[in-house]
């Protein structure tokens, strides 16, 4: 009997890694945001934007040329970042409660950070791994970046997780939505540009002063892995805002359909966002974020252990 | 506050950009392909000679003269144009055409090299008039 618990848990934990809300659904689901994204940001710039196969069509040609070689095992590095943050990024997906009773476990939670983490941490390791100047500037840029917002996004889920009085991402989805939440939600919208390395604070992959970032180096399939690990972020970033703020109720096919047109709204308001502001410098970047949005994210998490204190 | 109004303005109205391969209608004065009339070069070279991208290579022979153009390496900055004292180069005013091969648009001309016309003989300069004799019909006095 155990046994078949373990099965089924395992068979269902690696049906919602690989098929959904995994890489069968997120791998089209990313593309569809990257899409958005750079439709929405040309249509408010009075460019016509790419057709919407063009991220499909630049993963294919990408992975169709050769693959770099390299011999010494730095090379070997190299190629492991974009597999290890397209795995990440997978695996965070993975964990989100998109179709209620969907499972999950205690402390789920802190897992998905940790994976939606992963691919940034990934990114700076191959900036360094290659041994280029501008890909050495943007790994630094996006270290200190990350630094930054991290307080405020780790700060601002711990205050909703404590207003909740739990970590498990389930729990949190069907709980009531209060003031407090909304309070949380917003300040992890404030990092998710940061997050996602958009502008205002997209200056790791500033393209006019340091070319691709911490990806100047890379080409082919692995700059299409990279490529695929960026849109599988927005997947799971935007998903989680979508998480927190869409409630579960209605049949069953509902709750996956709100979800998308919820991550379409987020990837909207930050295309709106990018489109309206400039880049950043590093040291305006991380004021912003110690200033403006640690406070907010402060308020969050001591009016949750107050609230929590008083129930 | 400005910026937000004219994003959204941008949002719902046409936008300026054309969908690959349509081409945008361009103004008069464009620079297009580099155009060559093999009727009205000379080979003189100054074409290729002015060209910075190497755009245009000139190679002349006894007989004939090979005039090549590559747009792949143009910058259509007209300086061939402007050089061109025969006329023989225009630039077309139309965006170039989509193409697919690499070197698609190159191309080349031998033009056979004309033999010069010989200068104009000048008339045999006339005996000079001895003097007292009457002066050629025509002649001015």
């Amino acid at each position: 009997m155990t046994q078949t618990i373990a099965l089924s848990a395992s068979t269902d934990a690696l049906l919602r890694l690989l098929v959904f809300p995994g890489l069968l659904f997120a791998v089209p689901c990313a593309w569809f945001l990257v899409w958005l994204e750079r439709k929405a940001v040309a249509r408010m710039q009075q460019r016509i934007g790419p057709p919407f196969m063009q991220p499909f069509y630049d993963f294919v040609k990408l992975m169709s040329k050769a693959w770099p070689r390299r011999e010494e095992l730095s090379g070997a590095i190299m190629s492991f970042w974009p597999l290890l943050a397209v795995a990440s990024a997978a695996g965070a997906v993975g964990l989100l409660p998109v179709l209620p009773n969907s499972g999950g476990f205690a402390g789920d939670l802190i897992l998905l950070l940790a994976l939606l983490e992963m691919p940034s941490m990934c990114l700076v390791a191959a900036g360094f791994s290659s041994r280029s100047v501008f890909a050495e500037i943007g790994s630094v840029r996006e270290a200190i970046l990350s630094v930054s917002y991290n307080v405020v996004f780790l700060l601002a889920l711990v205050s909703i997780a404590a207003s909740q009085h739990s970590f498990r991402i389930e729990a949190l989805a069907q709980s009531s939505a209060s003031p407090l939440r909304w309070l949380g939600v917003a300040a992890i919208l404030v990092c998710l540009p940061g997050k996602l390395h958009l502008n205002p604070f997209s200056l790791s992959n500033a393209e006019q002063e340091i070319y691709a970032g911490p990806l100047t180096e890379y080409m082919g399939p692995e700059l299409a892995l990279w490529e695929l690990a960026h849109g599988l972020e927005w997947v799971a970033a935007t998903g989680l805002v979508a998480t927190l703020v869409v409630p579960h109720f209605g049949p069953a096919w509902l709750p996956p359909l709100l979800f998308v047109a919820a991550i379409a709204i987020i990837v909207l308001l930050l295309a709106f966002v990018a489109a309206a502001t400039a880049r950043l410098a590093i040291d305006t970047s991380v004021r912003f974020y110690s200033r403006c949005a640690l406070v907010f994210a402060a308020i969050a998490l001591v009016s949750a252990l107050w609230i929590g204190g008083k129930l | 506050m400005n910026t937000l109004l004219l994003l959204i303005k941008n949002l719902f109205s046409r936008p300026v950009t054309v969908r690959f391969p349509a081409a945008p209608p361009v103004r008069s004065g464009y620079r297009g392909l580099v155009e060559y009339d093999a009727t009205k070069c000379t080979g003189c070279g100054m074409c290729a000679f002015r060209c910075t991208s190497r755009a245009i290579v000139f190679r002349s022979g006894k007989t004939d003269f090979k005039w090549s153009y590559d747009p792949a390496q143009c910058t259509f900055c007209a300086r061939c144009i402007d050089g061109c004292e025969a006329g023989a180069l225009t630039m077309a005013a139309e965006c170039p055409p989509v193409y697919l091969a690499a070197g698609a648009l190159k191309r080349a001309y031998v033009t056979p090299r004309q033999r010069p016309t010989p200068p104009a003989q000048p008339a045999a300069p006339a005996a000079p008039a001895l003097p007292g004799t009457a002066p050629a019909p025509g002649e001015a006095k």
